[in-house]
């Protein structure tokens, strides 16, 4: 792959983290004195002097930023008030959990959301394609939180097929995973069949039909990976909602993920654990994004190659 | 207009011209390559004449059509307007002046605005000039449409409900309402069918000689050139190879490049066969990315010797008139 | 009179001895394509044949329907557009579009190139994937002889260094150096005819003829008959034998090349080299078509081109049939008359 293109996108990849850093720590600087934010209420003023000169906080901005720079680099954003834990720890034992709620998902997203958008394109208007688009709509209208109830109140409560929340075995992931998926599926659905309608409608389509393609061959050698590349930018965008939805949907099903840790440590101000989940999940995005780009390069030689200097 | 010129004055002098686009970097702190699209152009425009800039796609015939209405900042070269030095004019200077130099383009269909009937349309430009008095101006529009064929009826519609022809007649009627002195017509009926074709060609000759209008009539198109043109420049690689009359160029173009463009026009576009031998060139233009040394035909010249590869031909007078770019021309011709 | 006698019984004799050398027959074909606005006919009662090795022209101007009757040959109607009457035979052979058996005897006895090689090649594809995929679907062969068969066929066309150009992608290469590789792979499974669309109006005129040479050498070698496919009359009197000019969905005139040129019958033929600029006449105007082609859900109940028609007359409400006339047919009831004046 061109490497010209790889390093513009890792070194925009590596501006955007350092703003995002950076913006976390001026938000703290001006939301106020950290030692008011981060520690409990009812501590003493001996107490917040020592934990100022332990942070560093009486030393000059410009030093604060580099400190917490080093800090930031080493995985270091401060100690947990509730449990005094290091505020890396406590959400590096939920990221596993996350993970594995969020690789379902985005497996089961894409295994029902990329066929079904190229069938709705290739059979456009007949009940296939109603039938996904109405499946479609309806995924990403739907709330998280009422999806989630509704599986909860069919499977867990009437049918008593599923476990209502938790965390162990695959069943406990089935109900989270459907109520994550449906509006992220929904998505691919509908961006792939646009982006197939698209392509189907190409002249070089038209050209394999004339040499006798077969329809799977047209569909899957010749149309797909030019679809791929506005599906791959859907996908990439969709990671910011997922990550919202997460949260939303691990409160639900009470599934003991970075989302929940999120949701009780706002609940409880221990401001430590908070940034320290902005931050990583900036570094999520920012990966994925540049992941992305990546994926461009590769699905498409246009890109890969740049567009000028005629080989002759 | 007046065929019987003893050294007029040029309504139009450009010296030098050249534009240069810097392109995306090889590598991330690699040197920028420059795309170089017009290099050394000079020519004269007298009032009332049609000179014709012919080439293949990608030549730079239409980037001299741009640099000359300003439309692209040149990058070296002067461009002078009724004496009037243009190039380093601000950008005040050139709207009072743009009013005089118009352009028709090919795609009347993008260069209507789809939400104006077409006699508000052709009126705009009047509003934006600020010529005559506002009540006066949509009936100098329909005035206008009507002389170019766009009468009656069809001159309060929208720009969809009329046929290709029709809207290039539209764009006309707009680039003419300004009553302008110089037209850049930049392949104006290449996009439309032969029978609409001529009768657009028609017009702009009528409209030619009604109001005196100068053109610089750009075109791959040769019998339309051959047809609309008193002189013809040719255009190879961004720059001119072949200046000269219609009737000198038709009958014994100079450059080899402009024999082979000529020859290559199918025999059956001549009432009584080819009259020029067509000079067969090998292999496809280089991108302009990579000219060639020396001659920028060389690698693809049948007549290329040492000299045209390391060398570059100036544009120097021929005896017979006109002004070639060739080492190699008196052994040819 | 007596030339004309033998291209109408040629045309519409079934006898077998004909048959055997006819490549394409289209017969009487109508097209229609359903329009919100209601069904439109945008070819109309169109016969035309080749023969096996024969160049015909297919001459008209922008939605005279001749892109429609070549997609309507090889099967590519596509969604909206359909066969409403009339037959196309294919090598003795009517061709039935729903038919996947017949579907794969077209694409391997035809082949087809379009006006735009940079939009008819797959992006994402390099040149030798597709140049192999067109010989591997209609041979069968493995992969392997495929690709080694696309470097010949890139080669065979005029592609310098096929091996290194099989490597590259489609926006890598010139415009010539793509239409050189549609036309490989068109001709990958050593198609009987060639129908090429407008193949050289996207490219400029020194390619052009470069691309013309090609067809020409690829069809003496091959043997293949080709549909040449033009608005440009110019262009079409080089390579074809025989021309046909469509005019609102219905062929007007049908003429040896030489001669439709030389004494063009029909008004609209006449009229459409009147409006051409020619590279050695110092006429002052030209003299083009007045007024405009009729849109299709307006075309007129009789002849299409009668309100253009400076001959028209009552008659002209009737639609006219091709007929005899020179060494060719026209569909004009003024035909005599032409004769004469042209005479």
């Amino acid at each position: 792959m061109n490497l010209r293109y790889v390093s513009i996108k890792l070194l925009r990849a590596i501006f955007t983290l350092w703003l995002v850093v950076s913006f976390v720590f001026i938000v703290l600087r001006i939301t106020g004195d950290p030692t008011e934010q981060l520690l409990p209420d009812d501590v003493g003023e001996e107490i917040r002097e020592y934990y100022r000169i332990l942070w560093g906080l009486d030393r000059p901005v410009w030093e604060q930023y580099l400190l917490y720079f080093k800090a930031a680099f080493q995985g270091d954003f401060g100690v947990s008030f509730r449990n005094s834990q290091p505020a890396l720890d406590l959400i590096w034992q939920r990221v596993p959990k996350t993970v594995e709620l969020g690789t379902a998902t985005f497996v089961t997203a894409l295994v029902f959301g990329i066929p079904l958008g190229v069938m709705a394109a290739i059979w456009r208007d007949s009940w296939i394609d109603r039938l996904t688009m109405s499946f479609a709509v309806f995924g990403f209208s739907m709330p998280n939180f009422f999806l989630g109830i509704l599986l909860i109140l069919l499977f867990a409560m009437n049918l008593r097929m599923l476990p209502s929340s938790g965390y162990g075995t695959w069943e406990h992931m089935v109900m989270p995973v459907f109520t994550l998926a449906t509006a992220f599926a929904g998505a691919i659905a509908r961006f792939t069949r646009s982006a197939m309608l698209d392509v189907l409608s190409k002249d070089y389509i038209r050209t394999a039909e004339a040499e006798g393609a077969s329809m799977s061959r047209r569909v899957w050698l010749h149309a797909f990976p030019n679809a791929a590349v506005p599906v791959v930018t859907i996908v990439g965008f969709s990671l910011g909602g997922m990550i919202g939805g997460a949260v939303v949907t691990e409160n639900v099903f009470a599934w003991p993920g970075v989302g929940r840790l999120l949701t009780s440590s706002v609940a409880d101000r221990d401001l430590a654990i908070v940034q320290g989940i902005v931050v990583l999940v900036a570094i999520t995005m920012v990966t994925a994004n540049f992941l992305v780009d990546l994926a461009y390069g590769w699905l498409d030689p246009r890109i890969r190659l740049g567009s000028g200097g005629q080989s002759r | 207009m007046n065929g019987t010129s003893h050294e007029p004055a040029p309504i139009l002098r450009v010296q030098g011209l050249a534009k240069r686009f810097p392109m995306p970097r090889e590598r991330l702190f690699g040197p920028r390559p420059m795309l170089t699209a017009v290099a050394d152009v000079s020519f004269d425009l007298t009032a009332g004449e049609t000179l014709a800039v012919v080439g293949e796609s990608g030549c730079g015939k239409s980037t001299v059509g741009n640099l000359v209405l300003n439309l692209l900042a040149p990058s070296a070269g002067a461009i002078a307007f009724e004496g009037e030095d243009l190039s380093h004019a601000n950008a005040a200077r050139w709207r009072a002046r743009r009013r005089d130099l118009q352009l028709i383009f090919q795609d009347s269909r993008g260069a209507l605005d789809p939400r104006l009937t077409i006699d508000r349309q052709v009126a705009e430009g009047l509003d934006i000039h600020r010529i005559g008095a506002p009540s006066d101006r949509l009936e100098k529009a329909r005035q206008m449409l009507d002389s170019v064929g766009l009468g009656g009826h069809l001159m309060g519609r929208y720009p969809h409900e009329l046929s290709g022809g029709q809207q290039q007649r539209a764009v006309i009627a707009r680039a003419l309402v300004l009553e302008p002195k110089l037209v850049v017509c930049d392949e104006p009926v290449a996009a439309l069918d032969v029978s609409v074709q001529a009768q657009v060609v028609n017009l702009l000759q009528d409209l030619q000689r009604t109001y005196g209008l100068t053109y610089l009539f750009i075109s791959h198109d040769l019998s339309v050139v051959r047809h609309v043109a008193d002189r013809v420049a040719v255009m190879y690689l961004g720059r001119f190879v072949e200046v000269a009359s219609r009737d000198a160029l038709f009958s014994q173009p100079a450059h080899p490049y402009s024999r082979a463009l000529i020859g290559a026009v199918p025999a059956a576009r001549s009432r009584h066969g080819r009259r020029v031998q067509p000079v067969a060139l090998h292999g496809e233009p280089p991108s302009p990315l990579f000219p060639p040394q020396g001659c920028a035909l060389n690698p693809r010249c049948p007549f290329a010797t040492d000299q045209c590869r390391q060398e570059r031909p100036d544009l120097r007078p021929l005896p017979g008139g006109g002004f070639v770019a060739c080492h190699h021309v008196e052994n040819l011709l | 009179m007596h030339a004309a006698a033998g291209f109408v019984s040629r045309r519409s004799s079934a006898d077998v001895l004909s048959e055997m050398s006819t490549l394409i027959d289209i017969r009487d074909l109508t097209v229609r394509i359903d329009l919100p606005e209601g069904p439109v006919f945008p070819v109309r009662n169109v016969s035309l044949s080749l023969e096996e090795g024969e160049t015909v022209g297919l001459v008209g101007e922008s939605g005279c329907g001749k892109t429609l009757t070549c997609l309507s040959v090889i099967g590519l109607l596509g969604r909206r557009a359909s066969i409403e009457s009339g037959s196309v035979v294919f090598q003795g052979v009517e061709i039935d579009p729903d038919d996947p058996d017949d579907k794969r005897r077209r694409s391997r006895g035809m082949g087809i190139i379009f006006q735009n090689p940079m939009t008819c090649l797959n992006p994402v594809r390099t040149l030798g994937w597709q140049v192999a995929e067109a010989y591997q679907i209609r041979t069968g062969e493995s992969r392997r002889v495929a690709q080694r068969r696309a470097t010949e066929l890139l080669d065979l066309v005029g592609i310098p260094e096929p091996k290194r150009r099989a490597a590259d992608y489609p926006h890598q290469v010139s415009g010539g150096q793509q239409q050189r590789a549609m036309i490989a792979m068109a001709i990958a499974g050593g198609p009987a005819l060639l129908i090429a669309d407008e193949p050289t109006t996207a490219l400029d005129v020194t390619i052009q003829a470069q691309i013309l040479d090609l067809l020409a050498r690829l069809q003496r070698e091959i043997g293949m008959g080709i549909l040449f496919v033009t608005h440009d009359l110019g262009l079409v009197a080089e390579v074809a034998d025989r021309m046909a000019v469509m005019y609102a969905g219905r062929v007007v005139e049908l003429a040896p090349a030489d001669a439709l040129f030389a004494q063009p019958r029909h008004p609209y033929t006449r009229g459409l080299l009147t409006s051409l600029p020619f590279l050695d006449d110092d006429i002052d105007r030209l003299t083009p078509i007045e007024g405009t082609v009729p849109p299709l859900h307006a075309m007129p109940p009789g002849c299409a081109f009668a309100p253009r028609c400076s001959q028209a007359s009552p008659i002209c409400s009737t639609p006219p049939d091709l007929r005899a006339s020179g060494d060719g047919l026209i569909a004009c009831h003024h035909g005599l008359k032409t004769d004469t004046v042209a005479a």
